[in-house]
């Protein structure tokens, strides 16, 4: 390098001037500062009540996860089942006392047990509905295993609570549900190794019932689903329909300002009103089952209706002029310039307008009641019409209750639901970005 | 022309035109010359009006060029050596038209000398001076043509020849027409005729120095050699 | 030199008397063209001058435009573009659009091209329909870069490819009118080069009507030249005259670069 650069420096009024603003900036990057500790305050007292949320039911309800069960040996009579080809009679087998069965047996390994009231409190210690479980089981097997077999047999819910540590031992036996005496029965199966924890397969396949050990999530589940099912049916041909209208047939003027403004407002109106609506018109008016999907179905609809009307709206206002104008350029009318071009590319923005307003609709529960999706249904639907619950509703039923066992499964279907909700959801963003790619 | 194509093919028919017509006035200049040259050794007084008659093409053959390269500049805004090609083609266009003007009045001259009826013309040097004179215009003609910068640096020194061709003859005719004052008359003429052709030869250089300009994008680094001593001569 | 002899040509479409309300705003003022046909005429002017909105009359694009109100005569043969009973989806095939950002669908180079032939029913084939859209590309200057990949999506090609689509698209419908809009201002110099160009191919069978701002474009590129100043049209002419000597002062003027 042969000369070195002479570098120009400011002159004086440009120095005082920078001076100026250089004493200025200690506070200007306070404020940032100060305003960047308040953001991330607030997001630490929500995300911490997100998180102080999510434990609270994960710890009620993790447990539900399980269900407890003792090994019974006992030997079933083929002979007071079976009819004279070897095959097992409906009719006999539902005739038969299977728990009497079950509590005989269970009794004869505790020879020493002897007075009627603690073989009754013995008898306890089973759920009330193994017989049914057993009859059911050897059913589904269609053959009845020979000679003595062992078999595993669900317990009842004070004895889950007992086995998964909910029941509170130190208590008052007074205040126990279940006796020093029937503690010590199943301390002793725990020795034993004749009582287990196992997955609660029922959970996730039998519908309500009386009994917690019995109870599972499939029926409000199908009902969910149905009423869903319905819901998706009805609103999103509806909604693109009438979005379709306001954006490309509605003459500007006070009609159409009237229409969109009261449509706007029925997203904000409470989802208990759209209950009563059902309830006076499907069930009143129209005399639609009660309890039904299709019932709930359609209250569902006209309360996700508005907001996939605003979605759809969205969408299509989103897409870019320039890809009408090219259309209509070539000669296409506007019907043809919107369903060929338009639409498809609103596409993407319908179809996350709906999973997000379906689930919205999922977990809705005030309109559901008020349409008699509450009542206690021990099958699962089958049909649209056949009597139902909701997977909400189920959760609230169920937190009603005063046992032990329901709490902490209401807690699991609460996980369910939300892990419904969550996946809706992700599965909303990860489409709108698929599709974001394409222009 | 450029090997390259312009995208737009009309710029490239516009510079074709340009060119074609320069090409065509340049072969009219010559002409003239020739027959300039020609009419002053033979006298032939037809080929003299020939000349003076075929001047009037040339003129209106410049005023063509002139307007096809104002309006290659207003629509094409030609850059670059496209730029220089139109200010070259148009510069190059006037000097031929003068060439012209200068056959024209050389043809003119011939004519009045002819009726004073004088034999005695020392037409050696004259001719010599023609000759190399239409060799240069050819020359750099050619050299336009081929885009020769080198060819045209040839034109450029070789005036130095006319130069001194010009100032031998512009001696012999003082003398001349001191030795014979009837000789006054054609004397003078003379004197004019070959200030001409030596003008013409100063053109011939003139586009040359356009051809380098064209080429190299400047003009000849050189000074021009000049032997132009007429104007010091005062009488033998 | 030149021997071109200046044929008068045939008058394609007769403007007269054009206003153009936006709302209370004007935005054009009694303006009366004759477009030759077949040529290329350029609107030029400075920004928010009206060329554009008049370019829109022709098609009656205007009418996308809530608050626009056309006024005038507009006569394409013995059509009247500018009348209530001429339906503009049939006036849109007769007379075709490009606009200034190129704005293909996002679909395929194949179906975007056949688009126009399929809404109108031109094609009565496939094949027909295959045959149409190479004629389209190849008058477009596009077939020999896209004839093996017509099935890609058009969105991939370049700016200048995109735009060359966009003209195969619009003469795949058969217009003898082409509205250009600021075709080359979202290119780059040498894509608007072979845009310039194609536009010089095409006008030996299309009547070109293009509004720039680039004043050497339109010198370029057109035979008549309309020079718009705040809504009225100042000037009209050969392209040649209007640029070497104008009638007008304002024309001169900005022409020059001394307004605009």
């Amino acid at each position: 390098m042969s000369n070195p650069i002479e570098m120009i420096q400011p002159d004086a009024e440009t120095q005082a001037r920078f001076e100026k603003i250089a004493q200025g900036l200690k506070q200007r990057h306070a404020a940032s500062r100060r305003l960047k500790t308040y953001g991330i305050m607030a997001i630490v007292t929500a995300i911490s009540f997100l998180v102080i949320l999510l434990t609270t039911i994960i710890s009620n309800g993790y447990t539900a996860i399980q269900q407890t069960e003792l090994q019974i040996s006992l030997t079933i009579p083929a002979e007071k089942l079976q009819n004279d080809e070897g095959v097992i009679d409906p009719v006999k087998a539902r005739n038969f006392n299977w728990n009497g069965l079950i509590k005989k047996a269970f009794r004869a390994e505790f020879p020493d047990v002897t007075a009627m009231l603690d073989q009754r409190a013995l008898g306890e210690i089973l759920s009330k509905n193994a017989g049914y479980d057993l009859r059911r089981q050897i059913e589904a097997q269609g053959a009845i295993p020979a000679g003595e077999t062992k078999l595993w047999i669900k317990t009842s819910d004070d004895v889950d609570m007992l086995m998964k540590g909910r029941l509170d031992r130190r208590l008052d036996e007074s205040q126990r549900r279940l006796s020093d005496q029937q503690i010590g029965w199943i301390d002793n199966l725990v020795a034993d190794d004749r009582i287990r924890l196992v997955f609660n397969d029922t959970f996730f396949t039998a519908a309500d019932s009386r009994e917690p050990e019995s109870a599972g999530v499939l029926g409000a589940t199908v009902g969910s689903a149905m009423a869903l099912f319905v819901t998706v049916l009805l609103a999103l041909p509806l909604a693109v329909m009438a979005a379709v209208y306001l954006e490309y047939f509605a003459p500007p003027g006070r009609l159409t300002d009237f229409i969109e403004v009261n449509i706007n407002n029925l997203a904000a109106v409470p989802s208990i009103v759209f209950g009563l609506l059902g309830l006076a018109v499907f069930l009143g008016f129209f005399g639609m089952p009660r309890s039904a999907p299709l019932v709930g179905g359609m209250v569902l609809a006209l309360m996700t209706l508005p907001t996939i009307i605003i979605a759809t709206r969205a969408s299509i206002r989103a897409v870019p002029t320039s890809i009408r104008d090219a259309a209509l350029g070539l000669g296409a009318s506007r019907m043809q310039a919107a369903i060929d071009h338009i639409l498809p590319l609103a596409a993407p923005g319908i179809l996350t307008g709906t999973i997000i307003g379906i689930a919205q609709a999922l977990g809705e529960t005030a309109p559901l009641i008020m349409i008699g999706m509450v009542a206690f249904i021990v099958d699962v639907p089958a049909s649209l019409t056949d009597p139902a619950t909701a997977l909400p509703v189920q959760i609230y039923i169920w937190s009603d209750s005063a046992e032990r066992a329901f709490y902490e499964r209401s807690s699991l279907a609460i996980m369910v639901l939300l892990a419904f909700l969550i996946t809706m959801n992700i599965s909303a963003v990860l489409l709108r970005r698929k599709f974001e790619k394409k222009w | 022309m450029d090997t390259q194509k312009h995208i737009s093919s009309a710029f490239d028919q516009d510079l074709t035109i340009l060119n074609d017509a320069l090409q065509q006035l340049g072969d009219l200049a010559c002409q003239q010359l020739e027959g300039a040259i020609e009419g002053l050794a033979m006298q032939n007084e037809a080929n003299l009006d020939k000349v003076i008659k075929g001047d009037a093409a040339l003129d209106a053959l410049e005023a063509e060029i002139n307007e096809k390269a104002i309006e290659v500049i207003a629509i094409r805004s030609p850059r670059a050596k496209d730029l220089r090609y139109v200010l070259v083609a148009l510069k190059v266009a006037t000097i031929l038209e003068r060439m012209g003007d200068y056959a024209r009045n050389i043809a003119n001259r011939t004519k009045v000398i002819m009726t004073a009826g004088n034999e005695n013309i020392p037409g050696v040097n004259i001719g010599r001076m023609g000759q190399v004179t239409q060799e240069m215009v050819r020359d750099a003609m050619l050299s336009y043509q081929n885009r020769d910068a080198e060819m045209a640096l040839a034109v450029w020194r070789r005036d130095i020849e006319v130069d001194h061709m010009h100032t031998a003859f512009h001696k012999e005719v003082l003398a001349s027409m001191s030795r014979n004052p009837n000789m006054v008359g054609t004397g003078a003429h003379l004197l004019f005729i070959a200030k001409n052709i030596e003008r013409i030869g100063d053109y011939a250089t003139g586009i040359a120095e356009q051809v380098h300009f064209l080429v190299e994008g400047a003009m000849p680094d050189e000074d021009r050699p000049k032997a132009d001593k007429t104007s010091k001569v005062v009488g033998t | 030199m030149d021997t071109i002899v200046d044929i008068a040509k045939a008058i394609k479409i007769q403007a007269k008397d054009v206003n153009v309300f936006y709302g209370e705003k004007q935005a054009l003022n009694d303006v009366s063209i004759d477009i030759e046909d077949r040529s290329v005429t350029a609107f030029i002017g400075p920004s928010g001058c009206g060329k554009s909105t008049f370019l829109r009359c022709f098609n009656r694009m205007n009418d996308v435009i809530p608050s626009c109100r056309v006024e005038g005569s507009i006569m394409m043969g013995d059509v009247e573009v500018n009348s209530p009973q001429t339906d503009p989806v049939l006036l849109r095939a007769r007379i075709g659009m490009v606009f200034q950002k190129p704005n293909p669908f996002p679909k395929t180079i194949f179906e975007n091209v056949a688009y126009g032939p399929r809404i109108h029913g031109l094609a009565q084939s496939k094949s027909e329909l295959d045959d149409m859209v190479e004629d389209s590309l190849k008058k477009a200057g596009l077939w020999g870069e896209v004839a093996d990949r017509l099935a890609d999506q058009a969105t991939g090609l370049s700016g200048g490819q995109q735009q060359r689509l966009c003209i195969a698209r619009a003469i795949a419908v058969g217009p003898d009118v082409l509205l250009m809009d600021e075709p080359c201002s979202a290119l780059d110099p040498i894509a608007t080069s072979v845009i310039e160009e194609l536009i010089s191919e095409l006008q030996q069978r299309f009547t070109i009507l293009i509004v720039t701002h680039s004043m050497q474009q339109a010198a370029r590129v057109s035979q008549k030249t309309a020079y718009f100043h705040l809504g009225t049209l100042v000037e009209y002419g050969d392209t040649k005259d209007v640029f070497t000597l104008p009638k007008n002062e304002q024309t001169e003027a900005y022409i020059s670069g001394k307004i605009g």
